[in-house]
């Protein structure tokens, strides 16, 4: 293939053709060592996400496993129109839009704004201990976590009690379908808010001091030294990590769903992956039919990733690539 | 983070170049996993081949030694003692009278139909599979179509003399397990005794008596009993279940005549959450919701919370089973005597009708259904060793283990020793009993009525059997047989299927929480009707008839 | 900060630390409930509502049943063993890949990023990759299913590159006129010297695989090979519909079930919140490194 091209090419192509084979030959030779590095982490990436990328063309077909991926007939975009005319569709997507954009709107602010308020905290020893102290619940497996909110939040369980003291009715709070994605969100918060506020409170140490005395000599008090500081010196992290969180938007952490959700909140509680998880293994075995709105939900997570990164480009020049 | 990529046409050349080079890789590799249907019948012809070595009792060493896989679910109650069934007594047994060294896998609780699902997906099957095999995609007569199991009519002819006594003595068990073309799929747990009916619903007599009221009969009894409970108890849940106990265990929705699913009226299949009947029994349910004579938590409750209600005095009467929870809740209320719970005869509209609907297990159970599968290089070892479970050596094995150690003869009926009946280190009866043999669920064998006698101890257990089996012959007709789907029926049946029983189960929720009001109950019909359940009523029909003309 | 701070200032700080001191409550308290619920009698549990502030009825039944439990046992071991081995195979497969892709002069490195960066977006989904993992690599019902899918994540790898990369060049230079080829570089300098983000993928790797129960779940079948998180799940998330299908249940479950389930937490999860603060300094650091030089 290469050679057809080459002989189509006018002369001065050849010569750069030649001369970036050389540059090829010349830095393979140079770095063998660190290709021979290479050839295991590549075989690993090829072989366990890149096979099974090549196994998802059982979304356009009746997979079945007598048949093999291979043998099984070609059905073209038939499970991908079943799945758009389904009853679910749209609840599916509206369910993983939503608890996105909620994590958008609280998740995604709580560990910055808890950064600025321990960047507000002068004794040492006190930022230290909150540090400890806040960082601990990220290590708590999914499992212990959905094990404790399905007790506390059961009728009797504690946080039903204090929240009935606050005016809620007394209910199992995971059976009620309004309250999935608060308890969903709000448990999100809990665990990983202290850790997550690492990577900011980093980047707020690397802020010039100079630009805070600069500010102070304005005559700028504390609030306003944050606003005019202290957040843009962290805004290029924040929305580097911000286009990160929209490129994953699809992809939620369905462990915690699978494991918190029941019938009773399918209503606001069932995402795509979930639906995948139960349609394709639990209830059902529909395997094409689960690996095509897999794809699809990768599509869609590639789509706002290009689209998250363009904006960002246009609007301050940060981007991903 | 990312350093800057240039996106130039050389990344897209490498790019496809590597997706070429995965293609080929796959391609090679899937051809072989693909197993073949052939090695089924090449296995056939293999072992009919062989001699007749004995199955049993063979301890002499030159019989080489056969190693089987064994998938199946691990019951609770071995699971809280245990880590497999290798270490039940009963197949230790097995293994020394045998040269068949069984070796178990078990799922996760409650990943059992995940685990399988993803077993044949894979084709990567145990020698042996034990479960419920209704749940294989396409059903039973798909699953000897695909490969999966072997159909064991020949086999059983040739090598298994006891369980063809069975199928002669008892001929309806034939086209419970078998597919629409008549072959034999699994060796089933089979259950021909006189206690045939677990489960129903319980009541506090004591209750009862300190408010000088009758057992409730008819719906409108138990309104005023569970309103009693109510108001002069105090009680939290007058009347406690969960959702696997609303859709299982027949009560007050039963009796307007329909149930969550298919049932039978005057030979013709019917769907009972559309029928109008669910559309009253949801109205009296929403009515019993609001004013909290139904537990308003039922709908997370696991089976634990419910017995924790009913032990605390929070709930005056509850679905269950007579050993499982009868036998439990008096074994935990030991120190209040004034405790007593009995079993309430199943609830009627009107005085003087008989409930349709019973839980009456058929001669087959849907679980413990064990499938020999193409991967197994033994069959016709295998099925001699399920066969002895069905000769009078074996039956008593599974059902009270070992004598002398797990049960005495007294007069010539087997009595359970007390390493079962009281033991020391602290196991219950059902636990004792799953360390040494498989008495109390479901297995590949018969059921013995001598084990349920001993098992179910007190007298109030003793009267719920005659309670809730008193109409069990009358609810026979409105019940739906195990039938059979040819292969193109149940994948059509399992896609529709699988949408409204996501659909129904969130409804009828609705309808009974008042989240939405009972005048949608048509457009909830016409949404199950555009999911095509019309479709699948004709399928069942078409099972149903072809069942009952066998 | 010397200067005299205004009336406003202090009303800030003060709701600044008062929100602080709340946030570590909120964090702390469920944590604490449930090591005094551990230390509970279950009857006194049951019939309790609300915050529980010491033990009701204290005593140690639980911790007994959860230890005579065989699974409890089988699972601490096995989940070892993931963790350690787990751990050092990543950590070796992904200091491998971070040097390559530190290293600034390399032809392909554009490449070779963008096929490792795109996994992070595309996956094949369930079903292939169980297919993949069951199937053509032989791997299921063995531990190794748990280690070889999740060898390299991709995310530690870029931090872990960021940090390489911030090593001196020349450094790498001298050692490589000194004759040394990249191997001996990367073992003897580079990792040497990125000791704090070793620390943090440690950190990273180990917990991860402590946590991770939905690979064995699909993956094993043997219950002695079930990690101590899939356990857990069977005794924490009582959804399993099996139980409830068979007239058969254990008669004194109900009565210690509610302090055993916060025994099994404490359990369970004690470790490693023990091991934590030790390795704390470490990784506010490693994170640090990974996050600054971007």
């Amino acid at each position: 293939m290469a050679e057809m091209h080459v002989a189509k090419a006018p002369a001065q192509k050849r010569w750069k053709a030649l001369r970036k084979r050389n540059r090829i030959i010349r830095d393979f030779k140079i770095n063998k060592y660190i290709y021979i590095m290479a050839v295991p982490v590549l075989l690993y990436y090829l072989v366990i996400h890149y096979i099974p990328m090549y196994g998802a063309v059982i979304a356009f077909k009746d997979f079945s496993p007598v048949k093999g991926v291979s043998g099984s007939p070609w059905v073209g975009w038939k499970h991908f129109s079943n799945f758009y005319d389904s009853y679910y569709f749209w609840r599916l997507i509206r369910n993983t839009f939503l608890i996105n954009v909620y994590q958008l709107l609280f998740a995604f602010p709580a560990p910055i704004i808890f950064a600025l308020m321990l960047n507000e905290i002068s004794r040492q020893w006190f930022k230290r201990t909150v540090q400890t102290v806040t960082y601990l619940p990220h290590f708590i497996s999914i499992i212990v976590v959905c094990g404790m909110l399905v007790d506390f939040l059961a009728r009797d369980g504690f946080i039903t009690h204090v929240l009935v003291w606050f005016g809620l009715e007394q209910t199992a709070l995971l059976s009620k379908a309004e309250y999935f994605r608060t308890i969903y969100i709000a448990s999100d918060i809990w665990q990983h808010i202290g850790w997550g506020s690492i990577i900011y409170l980093a980047a707020l140490s690397g802020i010039n001091p100079e630009l805070y005395e600069a500010s102070k000599v304005d005559g700028a008090g504390r609030f306003k030294q944050v606003v005019h500081v202290t957040i843009p010196g962290i805004m290029p992290m924040i929305v580097i990590l911000l286009i990160l969180k929209i490129g994953n938007m699809m992809e939620l952490g369905y462990e915690k769903i699978i494991l918190l959700y029941n019938p009773n909140t399918y209503e606001t509680a069932d995402v795509l992956a979930s639906f995948i998880y139960r349609r394709g293994l639990e209830s059902g075995s529909e395997y094409s039919y689960t690996t095509a709105i897999g794809l699809f939900q990768s599509m869609i997570n590639f789509m706002l990733l290009v689209m998250a990164n363009y904006i960002s480009r246009r609007l301050n020049d940060t981007s991903l690539w | 983070m990312f350093e800057k990529m240039k996106r130039d046409s050389r990344t897209t050349v490498f790019l496809w170049l590597a997706v070429l080079l995965l293609v080929l890789m796959a391609a090679c590799s899937s051809s072989n996993n693909e197993n073949s249907t052939e090695s089924l019948t090449n296995e056939n012809e293999r072992s009919s081949g062989e001699g007749e070595p004995n199955a049993t009792g063979s301890d002499d060493p030159g019989v080489p030694e056969i190693n089987l896989t064994y998938w199946t679910n691990l019951n609770n109650n071995v699971a809280s003692s245990l880590q497999s069934l290798s270490e039940v007594e009963m197949y230790k047994e097995m293994e020394k009278d045998t040269n068949v060294k069984l070796q178990f896998q078990h799922p996760p609780a409650g990943q059992a139909n995940q685990q399988f699902n993803l077993i044949m997906s894979s084709r990567d099957f145990a020698d042996v599979m034990e479960g419920n095999w209704n749940q294989y995609a396409g059903g039973p007569t798909k699953a000897i179509e695909d490969g999966v199991l072997v159909p064991l009519n020949d086999l059983i002819e040739q090598h298994a003399p006891n369980f063809k006594k069975v199928l002669e003595d008892y001929p309806q068990v034939m086209g419970q397990i078998s597919t629409t073309n008549g072959e034999i799929y699994a060796f089933p747990s089979i259950n021909v005794g006189r206690y045939r009916t677990f489960s129903g619903n319980f009541i506090r007599q004591d209750w009862l008596d300190e408010l000088g009221l009758n057992m409730p009969e008819t719906i409108a009894d138990w309104e005023q009993v569970l309103q009693t409970f109510k108001e002069e108890k105090g009680v939290e849940a007058p009347f406690s279940t969960n959702l696997f106990f609303l859709q299982n265990i027949p009560s007050f929705i039963e009796a307007y005549g329909v149930t969550h699913d298919f049932f039978v009226e005057d030979g013709e299949v019917r769907f009972g959450p559309i029928e109008s009947g669910m559309k009253q029994a949801l109205e009296t349910m929403n009515k019993w919701y609001v004013e909290g004579w139904l537990d308003k938590d039922f709908a997370t409750n696991d089976r634990k919370a419910i017995d924790a209600k009913l032990l605390n005095d929070q709930a005056g009467a509850v679905p269950g089973y007579i050993g499982g929870s009868m036998g439990s809740y008096y074994v935990a209320k030991a120190d209040d005597p004034t405790f007593n719970l009995v079993a309430a005869p199943f609830p009627v509209y009107e005085k003087g009708e008989q409930p349709r609907f019973v839980p009456f297990n058929f001669e087959v159970s849907i679980n413990g259904q064990a499938g020999i599968t193409t991967a197994n290089e033994h069959p016709v070892e295998t099925v001699r060793w399920f066969d002895y479970f069905y000769g009078e050596e074996g039956h008593m094995l599974k059902n009270f283990g070992v004598e002398g150690v797990t049960y005495e003869i007294v007069d010539g009926y087997p009595t359970y020793t007390d390493l079962i009946m009281n033991n020391s280190n602290g196991y219950d009866i059902a636990q004792s009993m799953a360390r040494y043999f498989r008495a109390n669920y479901p297995t590949p064998g018969m059921d013995d009525d001598r084990y349920l006698e001993q098992y179910y101890t007190l007298p109030q257990q003793q009267d719920a059997m005659s309670v809730f089996s008193e109409h069990s012959d009358y609810s026979r007709a409105y019940r739906l047989p195990p039938v059979n789907h040819t292969v193109e029926e149940s994948s059509e049946l399992a896609q529709i299927m699988s949408d409204v029983k996501t659909y129904r189960e969130e409804m009828l929720l609705k309808f009974i929480y008042g989240d939405e009001s009972l005048d949608q109950f048509d457009a909830y019909v016409e949404q199950i009707n555009r999911m095509g359940i019309g479709r699948a009523l004709e399928m069942m029909q078409t099972a149903y008839d072809r069942y009952t003309s066998n | 900060m010397g200067v005299k701070k205004t009336k406003n200032e202090y009303v800030f700080d003060a709701l600044n630390t008062g929100g602080l001191v709340f946030m570590m409550i909120l964090t702390l308290y469920p944590l604490y409930y449930i090591a005094v619920a551990s230390l509970s009698h279950s009857d006194a549990l049951v019939g309790h509502t609300g915050l529980l502030l010491k033990p009701l009825s204290f005593n140690v039944e639980a911790y007994r049943f959860v230890f005579q439990n065989p699974n409890i046992a089988s699972g601490y071991r096995n989940t070892m063993l993931v963790v350690l081995g787990g751990t050092f195979v990543n950590l070796l497969m992904t200091s491998l890949g971070a040097y390559v892709l530190s290293r600034k002069q390399l032809y392909w490195k554009n490449h070779m990023m963008f096929l490792i960066a795109f996994t992070m977006f595309f996956s094949g989904g369930l079903i292939p990759t169980y297919l993949l993992v069951n199937n053509t690599l032989g791997l299921g019902n063995t531990l190794t299913a748990l280690v070889v899918p999740t060898l390299i994540s991709t995310w530690n790898l870029i931090v872990m590159r960021t940090s390489f990369a911030a090593i001196p060049e020349s450094l790498i230079e001298s050692a490589k006129l000194d004759g040394a080829h990249d191997f001996t570089v990367l073992f003897r300098i580079v990792i040497p010297l990125s000791m704090p983000v070793m620390a943090v993928m440690i950190l990273f790797y180990g917990v991860a695989h402590w946590n991770a129960w939905f690979q064995a779940m699909i993956y094993l079948r043997d219950r002695n090979l079930y990690p101590l998180q899939l356990i857990l799940r069977e005794i924490l998330i009582a959804n399993s519909t099996d139980a409830m299908m068979t007239d058969v249940s254990s008669q004194d479950k109900s009565r210690i079930g509610e302090s055993i389930k916060y025994a099994t937490i404490m359990v369970a999860t004690l470790p490693i919140l023990i091991a934590y603060p030790f390795l704390q300094k470490y990784f506010v650091k490693g994170v640090m490194i990974g996050a600054l030089k971007e």
